[in-house]
C-alpha cells in the first residue's frame, strides 16, 4: 500500500485508526508502550499478540474506555473515545458483557436506544448473526457461542465504519467460526474497516490484509501476511538424500541459503522454496541421490511464534513497523 | 436531546425488567403499610383497653388517621425507606460493574456524564413511582383504619398531598443518589450497600440519637439526611410536632432548609459520581 503523505494522512483521516506514541502504563513493564498503528480504511487488520501483550488495553484506548498515559489516537478522523469517533465504531472487547436478566433482543434494544439508532437495526443484526430464533432467551441462559453472537450483533448495531473485534470466534462451533469468517469477509467487501484480534491464526491469515504483532506492550512487527511470512524466513526445503552432511555442505554454500540443519537424516534448508529446482540440480550434479524434496511455506503461526516466542528466533525483531526484520 | 431521550427509555426498559427494582419497590411499599399502619393499629388494639398503657392509645390512633397519614408515611423514610431507596440507587449504577456492562454501554457513545445522569433520571422516575405507591397504600390503610374505628376521615388538601409525595420522593432520591455514588466509588454492589446501610442506619442514627443530648452534635445533625427527612415529615403533620411513635423522626429545621439540604445532597452525590466515572478507566 502506498504511504499517504498528504495532510489528511498526517491528521489520521486517511486511516481508520492512527496512533502515535500511544502509551498506557500500569506499572514497570506492564501496559502498552509507544504504539504506532496505522490501519488503512476498508481493510481487515489483524492484531496479534500473546495473552497479556496489551491488545485489549489498546482496543480499550481506541474506544475511550481507558485513558492513555501519553500519546494520541485518532479513530475515523476524530479523537479516540469522542462522541464523533464512537458514532462510527462498533466493538466487542474481551467477552460480551450484556444484562443477564434481559433477553438478547431486549439487550440490543437497550443498546440501540443508547446509540440513538432505529430499533429496526435490532432485527437486522440478529439476523446477521443467526440469532433470530433464540433472540428471546435471557442472556444468562445463553451458551458461550450465543453470547458471542450477541456481542457481535451489539457491535454491528450502529452499522459501523470501524468494527473492533476481540476474539470474536471465542466459544463458537465450527459452523459459527465459518459464519464469522463470512461476516468479516462481507464487511471487507463493503469497504468497512475491521480490527480483528484472534488467536486463530489460520483465520487471521485468511481474512486479514495487514497484521500487527505486539509483545509485552510493544509493536514488534507490522505488514501484510506475506511480509510477515517472509520476515520469518519465508519457508524452506526438506531434503532426503543419501549423503545429508555432504548435501548440507554443498547447499549451504549457495548465497540464497540462510541456514542448513540435518535432523534425523533429513536436511532442512532455509531458503526461498522457489529455489527447489536449483538446489535439486546442484545435488544431482554432485552425485548425491535425492529421494525426496519437499517445499515448506512458513505459516503466519510460525511467523508469530518467531516473533513472540522465547526460542532461538526470539532475538529477531523488525527494525520498525514495516514488516522488515533483522537478525 | 434525542440521545438523552433514547438513553432514558433504555434505562427505563432496564429498570422495568430488573427483578431487583420490583423487589425493592414492593418490599418498601409493603413495609411502609406494615410498619406505618398495620403494626401501630395492632398495638392500638392491644393497648386501648389496658388500664395503664405504656403509650396513649388515642395518640397512636390519631397518627394513623387520614389527616396525619402523610406525616406518618414520610416519617418512615429516615429509618426504613431511605435504606431501601439507597439499595435501589446501588442497583441502578452498581449492576454495570457487576456485569461489566459499563464498557458495552459507553461504546454506544452516550458520554460518561450523560450516562450517569440518565441513570439518575431513571432512578428518580422509579423513586417517584415507588413514592406514589407508598403514599397510595398508606392512604388506603389510613382510610380503612378510620372507617374501622368510626373516626371521621379528614383528608389533607391537594397541596399537602403534593407536598407529601414530593417529600417522600426527595427523601428517596437523596438516598438513591447516595447509593449511586457509593456504587461508582466502590465499583461494586455488595460493598456499596454495606457501606450505605452502615452510614444510614448506624452512623446517622448514632449521631441523631446523641445529638439530642449533646448540643455540640446538633449542628452535625442538621447536616444529616435522616433528620432533614424527619423535618419534612414533621412539617406535614398538622400538629407541627414530630411523630414520636415512629423511630428516628426528629425535626431539626423547617421544610425549606430541609428541602434545600436534601436537594443539595442529591446534586452533590450525582456530581461526584459523574466526576469519578469520568476520571477513571473502565476495565
Amino acid at each position: 500500500m502506498a504511504e499517504p503523505t498528504s495532510q489528511a494522512a498526517e491528521s489520521g483521516t486517511e486511516y481508520a485508526v492512527h496512533t502515535a506514541g500511544l502509551t498506557k502504563e500500569y506499572g514497570p513493564g506492564t501496559g502498552v508502550f509507544d504504539l504506532a498503528l496505522r490501519i488503512p480504511r476498508g481493510q481487515v487488520y489483524g492484531f496479534l499478540g500473546p495473552n497479556g501483550s496489551g491488545k485489549t488495553t489498546t482496543m480499550r484506548m481506541l474506544v475511550g474506555l481507558v485513558r492513555p498515559t501519553s500519546g494520541s489516537a485518532t479513530v475515523l478522523g476524530a479523537p479516540a473515545g469522542s462522541r464523533e469517533a464512537l458514532g462510527g465504531v462498533g466493538a466487542l472487547i474481551e467477552s460480551p458483557a450484556l444484562y443477564p436478566h434481559l433477553s438478547g433482543r431486549d439487550n440490543l434494544r437497550v443498546l440501540a436506544r443508547y446509540a440513538g439508532v432505529s430499533l429496526d437495526q435490532v432485527d437486522r443484526v440478529l439476523a446477521e448473526v443467526d440469532m433470530v430464533a433464540k433472540a428471546d432467551v435471557p442472556f444468562r441462559a445463553c451458551s458461550l457461542g450465543m453470547r458471542q453472537r450477541l456481542g457481535v450483533a451489539a457491535a454491528l448495531l450502529k452499522d459501523p465504519a470501524l468494527l473492533i473485534l476481540d476474539e470474536p470466534t471465542n466459544g463458537l462451533d465450527p459452523a459459527g467460526v465459518a459464519a464469522m469468517r463470512e461476516l468479516i469477509g462481507g464487511l471487507r467487501r463493503e469497504h468497512r474497516t475491521v480490527l480483528l484480534s484472534s488467536h486463530l491464526l489460520t483465520e487471521v491469515e485468511q481474512l486479514c490484509d495487514r497484521v500487527a504483532v505486539i509483545r509485552q506492550g510493544r509493536l514488534v512487527a507490522e505488514g501484510t501476511v506475506a511480509e510477515l511470512r517472509a520476515g520469518a524466513g519465508g519457508g524452506g526445503l526438506t531434503i532426503t538424500a543419501d549423503k545429508p552432511e555432504r548435501a548440507a555442505e554443498l547447499v549451504g554454500a549457495l548465497p540464497e541459503v540462510r541456514s542448513t540443519q540435518v535432523t534425523d537424516g533429513a536436511l532442512h534448508v532455509q531458503v526461498d522454496p522457489d529455489q527447489a529446482a536449483a538446489v535439486n540440480r546442484l545435488l544431482v550434479e554432485a552425485g548425491i541421490e535425492v529421494s525426496e524434496l519437499r517445499r515448506h511455506q512458513v505459516s503466519l503461526e510460525e511467523a508469530f511464534f518467531e516473533l513472540v516466542g522465547d526460542g532461538p528466533a526470539a532475538d529477531r525483531r523488525p527494525t520498525e513497523a514495516s514488516g522488515r526484520w533483522t537478525r | 436531546m434525542d440521545t438523552v431521550n433514547g438513553a432514558l427509555r433504555a434505562e427505563l426498559l432496564l429498570a422495568r425488567k430488573r427483578p431487583g427494582v420490583w423487589i425493592i419497590g414492593s418490599a418498601w411499599t409493603a413495609m411502609a403499610v406494615c410498619f406505618g399502619m398495620v403494626v401501630p393499629y395492632i398495638v392500638y388494639l392491644a393497648i386501648k383497653d389496658q388500664p395503664k398503657p405504656s403509650q396513649n392509645p388515642q395518640d397512636l390512633l390519631e397518627g394513623l388517621l387520614p389527616d396525619r397519614f402523610l406525616a406518618t408515611a414520610v416519617g418512615l423514610y429516615p429509618m426504613f425507606g431511605s435504606a431501601l431507596m439507597l439499595i435501589l440507587g446501588v442497583v441502578f449504577a452498581g449492576g454495570e460493574y457487576r456485569w461489566g456492562t459499563w464498557g458495552t454501554l459507553l461504546v454506544q457513545r452516550p458520554g460518561r456524564g450523560a450516562a450517569v445522569l440518565v441513570k439518575a433520571l431513571a432512578a428518580a422516575i422509579t423513586v417517584l413511582l415507588v413514592s406514589l405507591a407508598v403514599i397510595a397504600v398508606t392512604a388506603a390503610a389510613s382510610g380503612i383504619i378510620a372507617a374501622a374505628t368510626g373516626k371521621a376521615a379528614h383528608w389533607p388538601s391537594v397541596g399537602d398531598w403534593l407536598g407529601g409525595i414530593g417529600a417522600a420522593w426527595l427523601a428517596g432520591l437523596a438516598a438513591a443518589s447516595l447509593g449511586m455514588l457509593l456504587a461508582v466509588l466502590l465499583r461494586a454492589t455488595g460493598a456499596a450497600i454495606g457501606v450505605g446501610l452502615l452510614w444510614l442506619l448506624a452512623v446517622e442514627s448514632l449521631v441523631n440519637g446523641l445529638g439530642g443530648a449533646l448540643p455540640a452534635l446538633s449542628g452535625v445533625r442538621r447536616a444529616l439526611l435522616g433528620p432533614n427527612v424527619g423535618s419534612l415529615a414533621t412539617a406535614l403533620d398538622p400538629t407541627g410536632e414530630a411523630n414520636s411513635s415512629i423511630p428516628g423522626v426528629v425535626s431539626v429545621s423547617g421544610p425549606l432548609p430541609a428541602t434545600l439540604v436534601l436537594a443539595g445532597y442529591t446534586a452533590l452525590f450525582l456530581g461526584l459520581a459523574v466526576w469519578l466515572l469520568r476520571r477513571r478507566d473502565i476495565s
